[in-house]
């Protein structure tokens, strides 16, 4: 499937996860004849969330990585990984398409009454610290998160409060045990479980990639990802 | 609790991406396009006007994505429903899908990931050519209708034990797990694209405007009957 949201051209079966999926299947499969502890680079730019730290990048595993290992995953740890690996992929595309719309954007806006480009990605950063709240875990010192969507004009600000902000909500899930998952919370007045707000915050993250896919396009601004290489001069 | 304070700045929009999947079944507000056809792949006796609601929600994983997936759904339909036909071709900057092609996008991305833990594609449906009747109001409505409800039976009738099954997710080993969460955010990443489309057209979502809509005088209290 062709998941990228702007791309001109319908790109081939497989899907913008594919080449994340493949290097981190490359990488796990080098650490394991090399015997190193600690993730190449490059592989964490390509899915930061799915190795946040050695220890999850040795246990919690990706399918390929368990591929790979041809261990049994643990239910909690296929669900973090996961889940992880999806919001990675929304926080890769989200930061790198902030990084690419001119400062001057980002107090643009579709319609009066909506989201500028920058209050959307503040609007993120907001939700990723407050979905955590539902299993206790607090936005750190220093951090209002009522107060982000205001500093949507400031570009700098708004690339690093996502950064942050992903960085926190991936630690916050990989926090969870099995149990946390299956505790009861009140969302919204409805009662439901942690996993359904975990689920909540990785389409929210992805509902607001799309909506800012559409922001860049309309201001000709091609997301990174889909910019067409150029060939190699000789 | 610092949980009531934050929830004050992100409450519109959490609340309509995950509170409107709570609501009850049958919630949907969208008409059905006039003179709908029937979508590529839909038997000519589909209820293209209604989303069944037959289904109940799955417990664990396969429930929370269904949550996402109805959310996503009514929206995508409301939205649609309310798109003029003729902005079905319409699209932001030449080279990028028009909003016709989002939803018929949705509908062939719910059927390529589906197939990936097995769902069946309508033989009648061509995934290289679906977004080929952006333009036509109609089928791209009932097409998003027929994929969602399909993909709706089939998480249902998956055992849990089906979850962590090993499929081939994207030509890379994977589970199912992998792909019902990717059916659910991929609906989400383009509901939020055709949202802007929508805007972009002065057209504000039905979830919006009615929520902004003041609310409804209250009738007046019966009198007092006479002590």
């Amino acid at each position: 499937m062709h998941r990228s949201t702007g791309s001109a051209v319908p790109a081939p079966p497989a899907g913008k996860l594919a080449p994340a999926i493949h290097a981190i299947a490359l990488a796990v499969a080098c650490l394991a004849m090399i015997g190193l502890a600690a993730a190449p680079s490059a592989t964490a730019q390509m899915a930061p969330a799915a190795q946040p730290d050695a220890k999850h990048a040795m246990h919690d595993s990706t399918p390929a990585q368990a591929a790979a290992a041809a261990v049994p995953v643990p239910a909690i740890q296929a669900v973090r990984g996961a889940v992880n690996f999806s919001i990675g992929q929304a926080e890769k595309e989200l930061v790198s398409l902030a990084e690419a719309v001119p400062a001057e954007k980002y107090s643009w806006r579709p319609a009066e009454g909506v989201r500028s480009v920058g209050e959307v990605y503040m609007h993120v950063a907001s939700a990723n610290y407050f979905f955590p709240t539902f299993w206790e875990v607090k936005p750190p010192a220093g951090v209002d998160p009522r107060g982000l969507e205001k500093m949507g004009g400031d570009k700098a600000k708004v690339v690093a409060a996502l950064k942050d902000s992903f960085a926190h909500l991936r630690h916050a899930i990989d926090g969870l045990s099995d149990a946390d998952l299956g505790k009861p919370v009140s969302f919204f007045g409805h009662p439901a479980t942690v996993a359904s707000v975990v689920m909540v915050a990785v389409s929210h993250a992805h509902e607001h990639l799309g909506q800012s896919i559409a922001y860049a396009r309309s201001n000709g601004v091609v997301p990174p990802w889909s910019v067409p290489e150029k060939p190699a001069g000789k | 609790m610092k949980r009531i304070l934050v929830a004050t700045a992100v409450v519109a929009c959490a609340a309509a991406v995950s509170a409107a999947g709570w609501r009850a079944a049958g919630a949907l507000q969208g008409a059905p396009a006039a003179g709908a056809k029937p979508a590529q792949g839909a038997p000519a006796s589909a209820p293209a006007a209604t989303i069944a609601r037959g289904v109940k929600r799955p417990p664990g994983l396969r429930g929370d994505v269904q949550r996402q997936l109805d959310d996503a759904e009514q929206k995508l339909i409301q939205l649609a429903s309310v798109m003029p036909p003729d902005k079905f071709a319409w699209r932001p900057v030449p080279g990028v899908r028009s909003f016709g092609e989002i939803c018929l996008h949705v509908a062939g991305g719910n059927y390529e990931v589906g197939s990936m833990w097995g769902m069946k594609t309508p033989p009648t449906v061509d995934l290289a050519k679906i977004e080929q009747q952006g333009a036509d109001k109609g089928n791209a409505i009932a097409a998003m209708r027929v994929s969602f409800e399909q993909v709706r039976q089939s998480i249902a009738a998956m055992p849990d034990s089906d979850v962590d099954k090993w499929i081939t997710y994207f030509g890379h080993p994977g589970t199912v797990r992998w792909a019902l969460i990717e059916v659910a955010v991929h609906a989400h990443e383009h509901l939020g694209q055709a949202i802007v489309y929508a805007r972009m057209n002065g057209i504000v979502p039905p979830w919006t405007a009615a929520a902004n809509s003041p609310p409804a005088a209250k009738p007046a209290p019966p009198k007092a009957t006479g002590r």
